[in-house]
């Protein structure tokens, strides 16, 4: 895919994720745990496009999903560009060109900056202890975005970066040295 | 500033504006928590969330016609063997009976909302839920009514059988009502039994918790809690919930007191926002028939007592009252 289609996908996507998480994520609600699709949107993109990661989109995402909610503006800006950082540094650093380290720090990404997320609204916006927020929030919504993070990152690394890692897609095969 | 998605081959660039990003989103919070419902950011988020709402209504509908489209799937896969007349047959009494039971539902609710106004002689404005909280730590609903129809900030808004929420933000054509349940919430309540004031707050789990009563003070269950309407910001003897468990005995300071709203919230399509009430008699107050109690064990119904006539704007739910 060429530099520009790259870069549509990326906003046609980034739009997209928005609108889910406008119109979709209230209604797949599982007792607490609601899906953060804008948080795995930027954190999928951020491993499958390590090199090349930019700051610009995630904060702006992370704007928009705070002004469609109702929680403090800027928590979840903030948490998109740590995120993106800290993805496309681990992924940079981990990148055996196999499928399996991606998607742990998928995973770890996802679990880490939804305890963030945590963080930020006990210190800032809530009354609750953060173990309360942690357990009643914060980790039924990571296990959700896990979930959906891993699948978008599949699909973006399959039909958008794929030039990048032609033949790499099984998760075992991991070089060593 | 240009969208630089892709900044490889600068990283010094790259590192510049992570650092201004983060630095903007704390100075955005700090500036959200410190402004107060009033502020800038608070308007730009009800202005956007004003905007959204009809995406939250097309979400709602979607989500709505999934559960229908399960449905019929279902039926049309058990209906397979019989004759396509019949199945046709079938399917359109479906369809009305259906849109019988929506329509009569709906007569329902708004005939709690009739009761209610009557029972507090309410002056307010009618209104849909159109839309749910986007994220897990807030709960809140998007409502259809606005400062074009009267509506301001801090408005106590209820259901068809007791106090919902509080308005938090307010755009032209809709609002945001953070509910009872929110872990922002806190309601200034009194048993009405015992006279026994406190504070009834929201948590994460969406449980109601009744604090800073007397220790000494009796509470059962089954105890009605009602708005005491100290600190003006919810209007005097609107229906809470009733107490559905007492954790601890009389005069343990640490004893937990769970009340069970009367609303139940996830099935809330109609609201009414309240702009004045008679202050009613905290003694008048009764538990209103057909109301749902809700519950962390699961919700109980009690079937409504009474087919009294619809009001004549059930297909028109949007509308100031008397």
């Amino acid at each position: 895919m060429s530099p520009f289609a790259v870069r549509v996908v990326q906003v046609v996507g980034s739009v997209v994720a928005v609108l889910l998480q406008v119109a979709v994520a209230p209604n797949i609600q599982i007792l607490n745990a609601m899906p953060n699709f804008v948080l795995c949107w930027v954190i999928a993109l951020a491993v499958a496009n390590a090199r090349h990661v930019g700051y610009v989109l995630p904060f702006l995402l992370g704007i928009a999903y705070d002004l469609v909610g109702s929680g403090p503006v800027g928590s979840m800006a903030f948490v998109c560009v740590a995120a993106t950082f800290v993805a496309s540094v681990l992924q940079r650093i981990f990148d055996n060109e196999t499928i399996f380290i991606p998607i742990v720090i998928v995973v770890g990404v996802c679990l880490v900056f939804e305890v963030a997320y945590a963080l930020l609204m006990t210190a800032f916006a809530l009354d609750v202890g953060l173990l309360e927020s942690l357990v009643s929030v914060a980790l039924p919504c990571a296990a959700y975005d896990i979930v959906l993070a891993v699948i978008i990152y599949l699909l973006v690394q399959r039909f958008v970066f794929r030039d990048k890692r032609p033949n790499e897609m099984t998760i075992l095969d991991t070089k060593i040295g | 500033m240009a969208l630089n998605f892709k900044d490889s081959g600068n990283s010094r660039l790259s590192g510049i504006l992570l650092v201004v990003f983060l630095i903007a989103s704390l100075l955005l919070m700090t500036l959200y928590v410190s402004e107060g419902p009033r502020g800038a950011l608070h308007l730009v988020q009800a202005q956007v969330n004003a905007i959204v709402s009809p995406f939250k209504l097309v979400g709602a509908t979607g989500g709505a016609a999934v559960d229908r489209i399960s449905t019929g799937l279902g039926d049309a896969m058990a209906d397979a063997t019989t004759l396509s007349e019949l199945r046709q047959q079938n399917k359109e009494l479906t369809e009305l009976v259906t849109q019988t039971e929506e329509y009569r539902l709906e007569a329902e609710r708004l005939q709690g909302l009739l009761n209610m106004k009557q029972t507090y002689d309410i002056r307010g404005v009618t209104g849909r839920v159109i839309g749910r909280s986007t994220d897990a730590w807030n709960q809140t609903i998007t409502v259809d009514v606005g400062s074009a129809d009267g509506v301001e900030l801090g408005l106590t808004v209820l259901g068809p059988s007791g106090v919902v929420g509080q308005v938090v933000s307010v755009a032209s054509g809709s609002s945001t009502v953070r509910l009872i349940t929110d872990v922002q919430s806190g309601v200034s309540a009194i048993i009405q039994s015992s006279r026994a004031e406190g504070i009834v707050r929201g948590s994460l789990q969406g449980i109601l918790f009744l604090e800073n009563i007397d220790a000494d003070v009796s509470v059962s269950i089954g105890d009605v809690v009602l708005t005491s309407g100290l600190g003006g910001s919810y209007t005097k003897g609107l229906l809470i919930g009733t107490v559905v468990r007492v954790e601890g005995q009389t005069g343990d300071d640490a004893r937990k007191i769970v009340v069970a709203q009367n609303e139940q919230i996830s099935s809330l399509e109609e609201i009414m926002v309240v702009f004045s009430a008679s202050e009613a008699n905290v003694d008048d107050v009764v538990v209103p028939e057909g109301a749902l109690v809700s519950s962390s064990a699961g919700a109980t119904a009690v079937p409504p007592a009474s087919d009294a006539a619809i009001a004549s704007n059930t297909s028109q739910p949007s509308g100031e009252g008397e």
